[in-house]
């Protein structure tokens, strides 16, 4: 059998993780305090960065309020960045990527911990909804980290 | 189905060539009003040859005074891409995303290349705003950029 010739440019890829979501899990608590979606380790090398991609869909238990459902992403216990979902009854999705650290910085080699997270805006009587137990064709909580060797 | 043997040949697996982004870091409005667009990030990129890019672009925003969609596009070089909307209220923060691979087909070509994300109101009347200084618990932008070879 004739081999393929590797002539690809090296690999920066180091490694994936990844977490989904497969139960229940729903919210009350108000900022500054936040419950966890999802979370997941990565041991790095040093010298490299994470990809981090994260996605959620999301409701309240009743009512629209002119209020507002704040997703966090934590890195090792540190905020870095945050998006929104829209306080009501229908499903809403919101996502984002991100690079982190910024360039120049990298990451240190270790055990890093990647924290996905929500909570309330504002005190409430709406409960926010993840059914991506009982009702994964709506509900979904999604948390994908990349990796990766870049200049 | 049979598999020949012998090692793994990598040339047929997708290879990241390097991550490029580039975050908010500043409360940003716009007035510009469709068809003129204004810049949220920009992305510089050096590619080899026969790669392409794949981009993801995020940003989670509101506006003040009124309700109103909010055109987003990504450009390479000048040239837009893909535009995609949302209906970005007052009080209530909206969450929008675009993934996708430029060329679909072929590569991108070898050089320097500028990958812009920007945004247009559909309107005047009212003010969109990505206060990652201000409300950093709802509101980003970022755009990642990855130089890949796919087959």
């Amino acid at each position: 059998m004739t081999l393929p010739v590797l002539n690809g440019p090296p690999p920066k890829l180091i490694q994936t993780q990844y977490a989904r979501l497969a139960v229940n899990v729903t919210t009350t608590v108000v900022l500054p305090l936040f419950t966890t979606l999802l979370s997941l380790t990565i041991q790095t090398r040093g010298g490299t960065r994470l990809i981090i991609h994260c996605e959620a869909a999301l409701n309240t238990s009743f009512g629209v309020a002119l209020d507002s459902i704040s997703q966090a992403l934590r890195l090792d216990g540190v905020f870095l960045q945050a998006m929104v979902s829209t306080l009501t009854p229908q499903i809403e999705t919101a996502a984002m990527t991100l690079e982190e650290p910024l360039p120049p910085a990298v990451l240190a080699a270790g055990v890093h911990t990647v924290l996905f997270s929500f909570a309330k805006f504002a005190a409430s009587p709406a409960v926010v909804n993840c059914f991506a137990g009982t009702l994964p064709q709506g509900f979904s909580a999604n948390l994908l980290v990349h990796e990766v060797v870049s200049p | 189905m049979t598999f020949p043997s012998g090692p793994i040949v990598t040339d047929q697996f997708p290879k990241l060539v390097q991550t490029r982004s580039a975050r908010l870091a500043v409360d940003l409005t716009s007035t510009a009003t469709f068809p003129v667009f204004s810049l949220i990030l920009s992305v510089p990129i050096t590619t080899r040859e026969g790669t392409r890019l794949q981009v993801y672009a995020s940003i989670d925003c509101n506006c003040f005074v009124l309700p109103i969609p909010i055109i987003f596009r990504v450009l390479l070089d000048g040239t837009p891409l893909q535009n995609w909307t949302s209906n970005v209220s007052i009080v209530i923060n909206e969450s929008s995303r675009m993934v996708l691979e430029e060329p679909v087909v072929g590569a991108v070509g070898a050089g320097a290349h500028t990958v812009d994300f920007e945004w247009s109101r559909f309107s005047a009347g009212s003010v969109p705003t990505c206060s990652p200084v201000t409300f950093p618990d709802f509101h980003n932008a970022n755009l990642v950029v990855q130089e890949v070879v796919s087959p």
